[in-house]
């Protein structure tokens, strides 16, 4: 997955984010590339609120 | 993760072009709002508010202009729980009188609906979010189930479904095509 942002400079960046909690399961977070720029609002959206909690926490 | 209250199990972190996997919370110099905000019920709004400026050592007189220029509410003096009831009355009230829900109980007293004070709530709140963004600047990630908040918020929108995130997008098109 790759997102690219607006503007000149990426804050907050993720590469192939991973979280799993065990092992040979699915990652409750996979491979989640993200890209920030600078002054920039986004907004995580999803059904279940672990995984985006996760990301973020 | 991005906090830092979590360990990735692989993949790199990066604020301001700098890896900050091995970095705690603290170091990495960004703040968190939890959903239920965490604030301390025994402080004012604005003793809220200031309390991180004063762990940093901030002079007072400096912290008291970030405080005043920070409040967005006239109720910063009281405490969080008083204040938001005090921003917030017409939410309920309008609810409870509703043409719509006064129709459904011919005639008798207005009561509250569960949903839609929350509703207006949670769009007040967004607005307020939004605008508040706007006076600052900073660099912000929101998490929300709610896609109408989503769309209203976000300059890009991520969807996170089952662990796998869809490419960021511009609002207006996010959700359309999410892939």
């Amino acid at each position: 997955m790759e997102m690219t942002g607006r503007g000149p400079m990426a804050v907050v960046e993720t590469r192939d984010l991973t979280k799993v909690f065990k092992e040979g399961q699915l990652g409750a977070v996979n491979n989640v590339n993200l890209e920030t720029r600078e002054g920039e609002f986004l907004v995580f959206l999803g059904p279940q609120a672990p995984e985006k909690r996760l990301s973020c926490g | 993760m991005i906090a830092g209250l979590e360990t990735p199990t692989s993949g790199e972190i990066l604020i301001g072009g700098q890896v900050v996997n091995a970095l705690s919370p603290r170091e990495r110099r960004i703040a968190m709002v939890f959903q239920s905000y965490a604030l301390y019920p025994h402080l004012s709004v604005y003793k809220n508010i200031a309390f991180p400026l004063k762990a940093q050592n901030v002079n007072k007189e400096l912290h008291k202009q970030k405080v005043e220029w920070a409040a967005v509410s006239p109720g910063h003096r009281r405490a969080p729980s008083i204040a938001s009831r005090v921003n917030f009355p017409a939410v309920s009230v309008n609810a409870s009188r509703s043409p719509r829900h006064r129709s459904r109980t011919r005639g008798l007293p207005p009561r509250r609906t569960p949903l839609q004070p929350r509703r207006q709530a949670s769009c007040l709140r967004s607005r307020r979010a939004r605008a508040f963004h706007r006076r600052v600047g900073t660099t912000t990630i929101y998490v929300t189930h709610d896609q109408v908040e989503a769309m209203a918020m976000g300059d890009r929108v991520m969807v996170l479904n089952k662990g796998v995130g869809s490419p960021a997008r511009h609002s207006h098109r996010g959700l359309r095509q999410p892939g």
